[in-house]
């Protein structure tokens, strides 16, 4: 008897051997690897001192100048009635005990413009508000309500961009295939693949702030990932990180060249500071693990994981520990680290308040407001710019326009 | 992810998923892990799919990812909170064990985590030698020496199954 023989009697047993039946639901992972596919691009990074003066004055003429072109004009409630009187008070942006947050009134939509553009997927909008990008047969970006459509970098195929962030200054990153898996940045009016790390052939771009600096990571074959910077001023760094089975990956960049994403062990928040090494980020009291996918100013956003009791089928007196996502937010500054046990999906998007933006796949999102939560009813939101009220951006679910809310 | 390639990830996992869910249930012999296994892996499959149907065995690589996850679970408990967020609905337990219904599980739980993947990939699975290596991130060498003892330690745990069954069969 050889190992041949022993090998090929093992595969038939193994092939004839008893499975219960699982109940996988494909449905689910589509959905889940939606949101997943959402969050992790779906980031925005800008912000901090001088600049958010000047994201509020850019935000206020941007909606100015939309309700102006667009033709439909019209204001969905009262945005006066809805908003914050006036500054608050500091030390009110601080959550309430054990991140609780509670219900206040639904956002209200801000009908901004009719565009002539359409996208298939909304991706991403600057913290002004002027930009939103998406992506369908072209990826298309609108200024100030108008869209226009980007050139495709060189070897690139009609339909084969995706756009995954944008600036202040309207420049988009994203992945393209061409025809492997290449980052590229549409930037003073061009469209490139940017320069991939020696050693590595495939890439994808997933932040960029204010000045142009870029992150995503690199991979070759199956190998893991590595976060990677694509500074303004030229060139590919490949970000250290502890050695990890999957690597890691670089999700946004702050203006001052923070950089936030995760260990792929399974999931760890990570911090690459501008000046310095990498590390963790700490975890909120009673959770494990996580990620960041937001960065503005000192503040970073993303999940952290709680373990919760789940039955198990198979023995109904048994408890054992599942784990779920919560939407944390971490201070840079300060080490303060917060997870919000009542929102159950991960934050896309932070602003200088620390205001959070909660994705919520398809039904619109949840904004977050001095410990105050207000339900998004519709479209997809994807940025909170940094002006004095409470403002969302995003694009309707058909892709067809921008929209505002006011919270 | 374009529709056309959703189109082509559903088309997939719809035709692996029974072998996806055999393959983990023989990883680890637990329904409800294998369970957890197959839909972590399946969503990390969305978001790699443009990777994955570039791979030149695209088996082979969603193999790796549910070995991964096998081996990563045993690690990190909570590796699960990557991809699952809402509670799996509960499945009728079986009227009988599947364990006392077929010597095989009994046999591959009595091996180390490591081996029984190896024999797993190799046999269920179909991977090669170097495949195999590459699913676990070991060396080839690693992987003929796994094979070779998982083989003689199971031989006098499925007894006449293992040595006459394929002879009966046949």
């Amino acid at each position: 008897m050889n190992a041949i023989d022993d090998g090929e009697r093992l595969a038939q047993l193994l092939r004839e051997a008893p499975v219960p039946a699982m109940s996988t639901d494909l449905n689910r992972a589509v959905v889940a690897g939606r949101r997943g596919e959402r969050i992790r691009r779906y980031t925005t990074a800008t912000g901090g001192g001088l600049v958010a003066t000047l994201v509020l004055v850019g935000a206020t003429v941007g909606v100015a100048e939309l309700r102006g072109t667009g033709g439909a004009a019209s204001v969905a409630g009262s945005p006066v009635a809805t908003s914050p009187s006036g500054p608050v008070p500091e030390q009110s942006i601080v959550p309430p005990p054990h991140g609780q947050v509670s219900s206040g009134n639904p956002c209200q939509q801000v009908d901004a413009v009719t565009a002539g553009g359409r996208t298939t997927s909304p991706r991403a909008a600057d913290p002004t508000g002027r930009y939103v990008v998406g992506d369908g047969p072209s990826a298309v970006l609108w200024d100030s309500g108008q869209p226009r459509v980007l050139p495709r970098p060189p070897g690139v195929a009609a339909g084969a961009l995706e756009s995954h962030a944008v600036n202040a200054r309207g420049e988009v990153v994203g992945l393209a295939q061409a025809p492997t898996q290449r980052a590229w940045a549409y930037r003073d009016g061009r469209s490139t693949l940017l320069p991939l790390p020696s050693g590595y052939s495939l890439s994808v771009a997933g932040g960029i702030n204010a000045a142009g600096d870029i992150v995503g990571e690199a991979w070759q074959g199956n190998g893991p990932d590595v976060a990677v910077l694509w500074p303004a001023s030229g060139g590919v760094q490949v970000l250290r990180a502890p050695g990890t089975r999957y690597g890691a990956g670089a999700f946004a960049v702050g203006d001052d060249g923070t950089v936030v994403g995760t260990l792929n062990d399974g999931g760890t928040p990570y911090v690459w500071p501008a000046h310095g090494a990498g590390h963790a980020l700490p975890n909120p009291a009673g959770t494990t693990g996580g990620k960041a996918f937001a960065i503005r100013g000192e503040w970073a956003a993303g999940w952290a994981g709680i373990p919760q009791p789940r039955i198990k089928p198979t023995n109904k007196d048994k408890l054992s520990q599942s784990t779920g996502l919560v939407a944390a937010r971490w201070n840079l500054r300060t080490g303060e680290a917060t997870a919000f046990p009542s929102l159950i999906d991960p934050v896309t998007a932070v602003n200088n308040s620390g205001d959070l933006l909660v994705d919520v796949t398809g039904v619109g999102g949840t904004y977050v407001h001095y410990g105050q939560s207000h339900t998004i009813p519709g479209g997809v939101a994807l940025s909170l710019p940094d002006t004095g009220h409470p403002q969302v951006v995003g694009m309707d679910t058909a892709g067809t326009r921008p929209m505002f809310w006011i919270c | 992810m374009r529709t056309e390639a959703e189109n082509e990830y559903i088309d997939y996992v719809r035709a692996r998923l029974p072998q996806l869910q055999r393959t983990a249930y023989l990883l680890c012999g637990d329904t409800d892990r294998a369970q957890d296994i197959v839909q972590s892996t399946i969503t990390t499959l969305y978001r790699h799919w443009r990777r994955a149907r570039a791979a030149d065995n695209i088996d082979g690589y969603v193999h790796r990812m549910l070995v991964h996850r096998f081996l990563d679970e045993k690690r990190l408990s909570w590796s699960r909170v990557l991809l699952t967020t809402r509670i799996p609905e509960p499945v009728a337990p079986a009227q009988r064990s599947v364990e006392e219904q077929d010597a095989v599980h009994s046999a591959l739980r009595a091996l180390p985590p490591g081996q029984r993947a190896v024999l797993v990939l190799r046999f269920l699975c179909d991977l090669s030698i170097e495949q195999t290596a590459g699913a676990l991130g070991c060396s080839a060498g690693n992987v003929k020496a796994q094979t070779s003892r998982g083989l003689a330690a199971l031989r006098p745990l499925l007894g006449a199954q293992f040595v006459g069954g394929l002879d009966e069969r046949n």
